[in-house]
């Protein structure tokens, strides 16, 4: 026998304190010749629904109670009168059921007596079950006895979690500031006070954290029914299993999942399970089976649907070895259209949406199949919302922090190799790219130390090692917006203040799978330039000095630089060969000035996704305005101009 | 149009801000540069336990400027709290009404207080220049 979720027991115990009390105040009205018959029947129903509960809890005493004063409160709706001398009896009775409820059935055996003498006529209770030995008290009678639900506005619950987990942080902090002084003083009362507040703080946090979760069984309840009637629509016998529903999860994700579990499992049914005279050629049982999975790893909670269906189509799987997840695959990535996906393998319908939605709670989305065998979609979903637990890595002194959901391991890139001017390193037999995590930032940053550490991070598209200084464990941090003036930079979730009071951006791993496509290749000191073709830069400007002044900053950066005088010299070098990767134009010059040269290129059918970018010495709105209608990918304005900003943005557009 | 005015200092030019709008002053502290943001934002700084971000006043009137900056004004306006960074507070006071106009679109305008030009400026438009500098 399974034993019961303590989380029901406390509800049913609950249930039955709230018929208790109404079983009372009925019993005290009809005592006292206030009620009638109303009351007879509520009382009646408050024995009736005690008596239910009770037995399917295992209250066996309790269970016996109410059976008996049910019995007895039967007879007097039949007679429609109550005897004033029931009161008493009954009142005890009440009383004894909520000690027996409560775990102590001891006053249950003279009870079930009085209630026998007082209607010999009745049929004698259960006497077995009232004479087995009272069993052991529940252990936690008191909690028990105030174990009360009252609502919550979850706001309210998610303030106080803010507030708490700032409390933690707070208190890391002043830990950090006065742990070395009162190490010098050897104030060991002090540091005990310390260490007490902190456990204190992270018990009070948990327990916060706990009135956000519940277990997925809590959603799980329309499921079975929900696949029954799809497969009975589509002819198809399907047996759902559901294991580990008693995992806990953030009430915010379980919202947020539901309806991404039914249409998983609608894909699997619809889909993925054959119908029964396809499956029996394929010497698979006529009936299939879909398994709805969820389970803690580590911080990560893992929520899998799998079926053993027919599995993905093998061109598709094919595909994954051309550097592309499965989940990418399906979710429609490379496709032109949605449809082309499900014709194909029947699973893509939606999936790009259930990918969005994991990603959107902080998650990620795996896929894995076996042609014939079957698929598994796998959601890794952080543990909590309130609280995200991020890797923190420096790069040039700063620190950034990463979703430790998005992280798969922590490496130390010491061999790479390269192709086509991108750094890669292998890893078990898989070769991922390595990029500088300042690269993927565009942020100007001293090289890396030969052999540093890189996070690699689960991508859309497989994964990338992040390459920084140091990487200095993980944190749960409380993430902060970075403020609505930087709303529109790309690339972070927040921001974090640590326990030393430091300032952690946090990054968005999918800013870092659009980045590191053109950051990727590394500069690590020993990773030489084998095969690497730098950058070529095309410069635009009709005074000489300004063309060489761009060209000595490009050179000393590591860029291949070409000029040109105007737009239309610059038009012809494009042409002639496609191998400019960025182009930097000035806005006033002879012949074809910088608008029309941008213009020109975006025309283009084979250039139009050239980068552009705007260095004049106009600084005016309309230029500005101008410039980003016509699809310039930056603007810089010549008196603000320098070597730092230069070099970020062509950083940022085209890498290093 | 009188009213208390917080004076600053940035790029060895004088401007001056509506007391209104201005939260608290203090030093500059301890910045944390954002990686691809416009030029003029200096980075996030934290404030009692808020993010708030900084930007460079001198930058972002496009002024050339090798001044240290020492220190920060927080402003405030509406649900936006953000931080400009100056060379330091001359003084909060009194200011008289603006006497010149300024073609400048981030000033409100300007007057001369003890022979020296003083810039109000206009937090709104200055603001909102921050991402219209912005590459991109």
């Amino acid at each position: 026998v399974t034993p019961l979720d303590p989380r029901i027991v406390d509800l049913a115990r609950q249930e039955a304190h709230d018929s208790l009390e109404a079983m009372e105040q009925s019993l005290l009205a009809l005592e006292s010749g206030a009620a009638g018959a109303e009351a007879i029947d509520a009382v009646f129903r408050a024995a009736h629904s005690i008596k239910g509960t009770a037995g399917m809890v295992g209250w066996d005493e309790a269970a016996a109670i109410a059976h008996v004063l049910e019995d007895r409160l039967d007879e007097c709706r039949t007679g429609a009168s109550f005897p004033a001398e029931l009161a008493g009896p009954m009142l005890r009775a009440t009383d004894a059921l909520r000690q027996a409820i409560d775990g102590d059935p001891s006053g249950a055996p003279p009870v079930l007596e009085e209630l026998a003498t007082l209607a010999p006529a009745a049929d004698a209770p259960p006497a077995g079950r009232a004479k087995e030995a009272p069993r052991a008290p529940d252990p936690r009678p008191a909690r028990a006895a105030s174990g009360r639900a009252i609502r919550v506005a979850a706001e309210k619950v998610d303030r106080m979690l803010d507030a708490v987990g700032e409390s933690v942080l707070h208190h890391r902090r002043l830990q950090h500031q006065l742990g070395e002084r009162i190490g010098a003083y050897g104030d060991g009362a002090a540091e005990e006070e310390l260490d007490r507040g902190e456990r204190l703080l992270e018990e009070l946090q948990d327990s916060v954290i706990a009135m956000r979760t519940l277990p997925l069984s809590s959603i799980t309840a329309p499921f079975p029914r929900a696949v029954r009637d799809m497969a009975a629509s589509e002819g198809k016998e399907v047996e759902l299993v559901i294991t580990g529903a008693d995992t806990q999860l953030d009430r915010v994700i379980l919202e947020g999942i539901s309806e991404t579990i039914t249409h998983l499992l609608r894909n699997a049914v619809a889909h993925g399970i054959e119908t029964p005279d396809e499956r029996e050629p394929a010497g698979k049982p006529r009936g299939g089976r879909v398994e709805l999975r969820a389970e803690q790893r580590g911080a990560l909670i893992a929520i899998e649907v799998a079926d053993d269906g027919r599995g993905v189509a093998p061109e598709l799987v094919a595909r994954v070895d051309h550097g592309e997840s499965l989940a990418d695959v399906l979710a429609g990535v490379g496709f032109s259209t949605a449809s082309e996906v499900s014709g194909l393998a029947g699973r893509g319908v939606g999936l790009d949406a259930v990918k969005t939605n994991v990603e959107r709670l902080s998650g990620s989305l795996e896929v894995l199949s076996e042609p014939g065998r079957g698929t598994r979609v796998v959601m890794l979903l952080p543990l909590t919302l309130a609280l995200l637990r991020v890797l923190i890595c420096e790069r040039d002194g700063q620190v950034f922090g990463l979703p430790l959901a998005s992280v798969r391991e922590v490496v130390e890139v010491a061999e790479t190799s390269s192709l086509a001017g991108r750094r890669s390193l292998e890893l078990r037999g898989e070769s991922i790219p390595v990029a500088d995590l300042a690269s993927i930032l565009g942020a100007a940053a001293p090289p890396l130390a030969p052999a540093p550490p890189a996070l690699v991070v689960r991508l859309p598209v497989g994964a990338v090692a992040i390459a920084c200084d140091r990487v200095l464990g993980d944190h749960d941090v409380v993430t902060k917006s970075i403020g609505r003036l930087l709303a529109d930079v790309p690339g972070y979730l927040g921001a974090a203040i640590l326990e030393d009071g430091r300032v952690a951006l946090i990054l968005d791993p999918r800013h870092v799978a659009r980045s590191y496509a053109t950051a990727a290749a590394l500069d690590v000191a020993d990773a030489g330039s084998d095969g690497y073709a730098a950058p070529r830069v095309l410069v635009v400007d009709d005074q000489f000095t300004v063309r060489e002044l761009q060209r000595s900053i490009l050179e000393t950066a590591g860029y291949s630089v070409e000029l040109a005088e105007d737009g239309r010299r610059a038009l012809e070098r494009i042409a002639r060969r496609s191998d400019i990767d960025i182009v930097l134009t000035d806005l006033e010059m002879p012949e074809m000035d910088g608008f029309e040269l941008l213009g020109a290129i975006r025309r283009d059918q084979e250039h139009s996704a050239l980068p552009v970018v705007i260095v004049t010495s106009r600084g005016d709105e309309d230029d500005r305005r101008r410039g980003v209608e016509e699809g310039a990918d930056a603007y810089i304005v010549k008196d603000e101009f320098d070597q730092q900003t230069l070099l970020g943005t062509i950083r940022r557009l085209v890498g290093p | 149009m009188t009213g208390v005015f917080v004076r600053v200092r940035a790029a060895g030019e004088h401007y001056a801000l509506p007391v209104e709008k201005v939260v608290e002053v203090g030093r500059l502290g301890d910045v944390t540069p954002v990686p691809g943001a416009p030029p003029a934002v200096l980075g996030i700084r934290n404030l009692r336990g808020q993010i708030m971000p900084v930007v460079d006043l001198a930058t972002l009137f496009g002024l050339a400027s090798d001044t240290a900056r020492e220190s920060i004004v927080v402003t405030e306006d509406g649900d936006q709290r953000v931080g400009l960074s100056v060379d330091s507070v001359v003084d909060v006071g009194i200011l008289p009404p603006p006497t010149e106009s300024s073609d400048a679109h981030h000033l409100s305008g300007a007057m001369l207080v003890d022979g020296t030009l003083v810039g109000v400026i206009d937090l709104d438009a200055a603001l909102g220049a921050v991402n219209g500098a912005q590459a991109r």
